[in-house]
């Protein structure tokens, strides 16, 4: 193919950026053909103005920044989305094994993930994420819409007591409250939800004994069944508990 | 210790035929412990029914197992677990009791863990210092014509670490290169069957970068086989922050 494209989402504010790397490959093609990598941000049913960066070349990884795209694009309450495609005009170029890469940097830490690809098989089975809360992190629900159509986000989560080996057995009971199951996201817009409280009130928590410091750890699994639009993504965003930054990501 | 037997449960209540558990995946995980890292394994299913690719409804068992195998850095076995949840709960393994007797190579007890699972069950793999967390995400997949590729940031606090299992049983060599302005400088590594190496991006590469405090500098790493079979690999950034805090990411 010779684009390729990924959803992904971005968090800036006056302590957190966002930077997006990707790495054109063309498989055993290193002749440093030109790229050209196209970004728009969405939000709130909007998409911005698309940003489209010349001078990246093939098999010569780079990046940028998004502030340096948006300038004016801040994200106090929700992240914003992000598409991401990386083009090339030579015609027998294949970009599929291209690479991307998005971090979301603080001061002094980074988290670093891998976006969705668009138009990868996300049919059959699909295996939950996995939320957790204790003293070091708490979990957040980002999901995206890129789509031109509301698409509906069920989240379902059957996981709740964290059980160690085989000990006993624990009735599944709902983890996701009744009132967050079925969320609506208009077009072009992306969702957060906080995994809170009222998520693990069924949760037992683990005392964990490790050798660096005792804690109880509780966790339950979130499970969004989305339309089989390719243009939805659905991560996990987990952040610090104390300071709030965000210190890893899982696309689910 | 023995390996837990599958378990095949009987249909749900609804009638729905169940899956058959015999269709297992195994997710691999290039995990470190000492000197100061706790591990937790975390697993999950799904809800108990799921649309199928052909449109029909299927249910999981009432319980799923995890079949646990460690290799140390040279390949050797260090531990097999086998451990059996209720489908609908999470699984919580500390993995700090199964890893005992790694060796120390490069500055760290590290080993490759094979986690074998029914395909609809995620394994989430957590990291704890004592003072953050994050997620382990599962290492990138690389073989001949499929790279992979990762930022690096060099500062004073920021240490890099670029971790390669090989889950074959053959050895495999594979090169690092790094991207820094206009310099790609390189070295070659060779990984014994079912074994990992670890390289610090910063003591190999140390002649071309400066270090100096205050030293800033984004490049990049990418990492390439010549291997049919694919071989993983993952970057572990260690922040030292200020009163012994000690924050790790991993690309996940």
């Amino acid at each position: 193919m010779q684009s390729i494209k990924w959803l992904a989402f971005a968090v800036k504010s006056a302590v957190t950026d966002t930077y997006v790397h990707f790495f054109p490959c063309a498989g055993n093609v290193s002749a440093p053909y030109p790229v050209s990598c196209k970004f728009t941000c969405f939000s709130d049913g909007h998409r911005s103005q698309t940003i489209t960066v010349e001078g990246a070349r093939l098999s010569q990884p780079d990046g940028i920044k998004f502030s340096d795209l948006f300038k004016d694009v801040t994200t106090p309450d929700c992240p914003v989305g992000l598409e991401i495609v990386l083009t090339s005009l030579q015609p027998r170029i294949d970009l599929s094994a291209s690479r991307c890469i998005v971090e979301i940097a603080s001061h002094g830490n980074s988290a670093r993930y891998v976006p969705q690809q668009v138009g990868e098989n996300l049919h059959g089975m699909r295996a939950p994420g996995i939320a957790v809360s204790d003293s070091l992190g708490t979990t957040e629900l980002i999901s995206l819409n890129g789509g031109a159509e509301k698409v509906s986000v069920n989240l379902s989560g059957g996981a709740c007591a964290a059980v160690q080996t085989t000990s006993g057995a624990s009735d599944a009971k709902p983890a996701v409250p009744e009132s967050q199951r079925a969320r609506n996201i208009d077009a072009l817009s992306v969702s957060k939800v906080s995994i809170d409280k009222s998520f693990f009130e069924n949760a037992a928590g683990v005392d964990q004994s490790g050798k660096i410091r005792e804690r109880c750890v509780q966790a339950v699994g979130i499970e969004p069944v989305a339309s089989e639009s390719d243009l939805t993504a659905c991560f996990l965003l987990y952040r610090d508990a104390t300071t709030k930054v965000p210190l890893s990501v899982m696309a689910i | 210790m023995s390996l837990a037997k599958q378990v095949c449960a009987d249909s749900a209540d609804n009638g729905a035929p169940e899956i058959k558990s015999s269709s297992l995946v195994t997710t691999h995980f290039w995990v470190a412990e000492y000197p100061y890292l706790d591990l937790t394994l975390f697993s999950v299913a799904g809800e108990s029914t799921f649309i199928q690719e052909d449109g029909a409804l299927a249910s999981f068992p009432e319980s799923f197992s995890l079949n646990l195998t460690v290799h140390d850095c040279d390949g050797l076995l260090v531990n097999q677990v086998g451990a059996i949840f209720p489908t609908g709960s999470v699984g919580t393994l500390e993995l700090g009791q199964f890893l005992s007797g790694l060796k120390l190579e490069g500055g760290l007890k590290h080993a490759l863990l094979s986690v074998e699972h029914p395909e609809f069950v995620r394994c989430v793999c957590r990291a704890q210092t004592q003072s953050a967390a994050a997620i382990i995400g599962e290492p990138l997949p690389l073989s001949i014509g499929k790279g992979a590729f990762f930022p690096v940031t060099f500062c004073g606090e920021r240490k890099s670490v670029v971790a390669l299992s090989n889950p074959t049983t053959q050895s495999v060599t594979a090169k690092c290169r790094l991207f820094q302005g206009k310099r790609t400088p390189e070295f070659t590594v060779s990984l014994p069957p079912l074994g990992s190496r670890i390289y610090g991006v910063e003591s190999e590469f140390s002649e071309y970068l400066s270090l100096d405090p205050g030293y800033f500098s984004q490049a990049y790493l990418r990492v390439t086989t010549k291997s049919s079979k694919s071989i993983l690999v993952q970057i572990l950034e260690v922040t030292e922050g200020g009163k012994g805090n000690r924050m790790v990411s991993f690309v996940s």
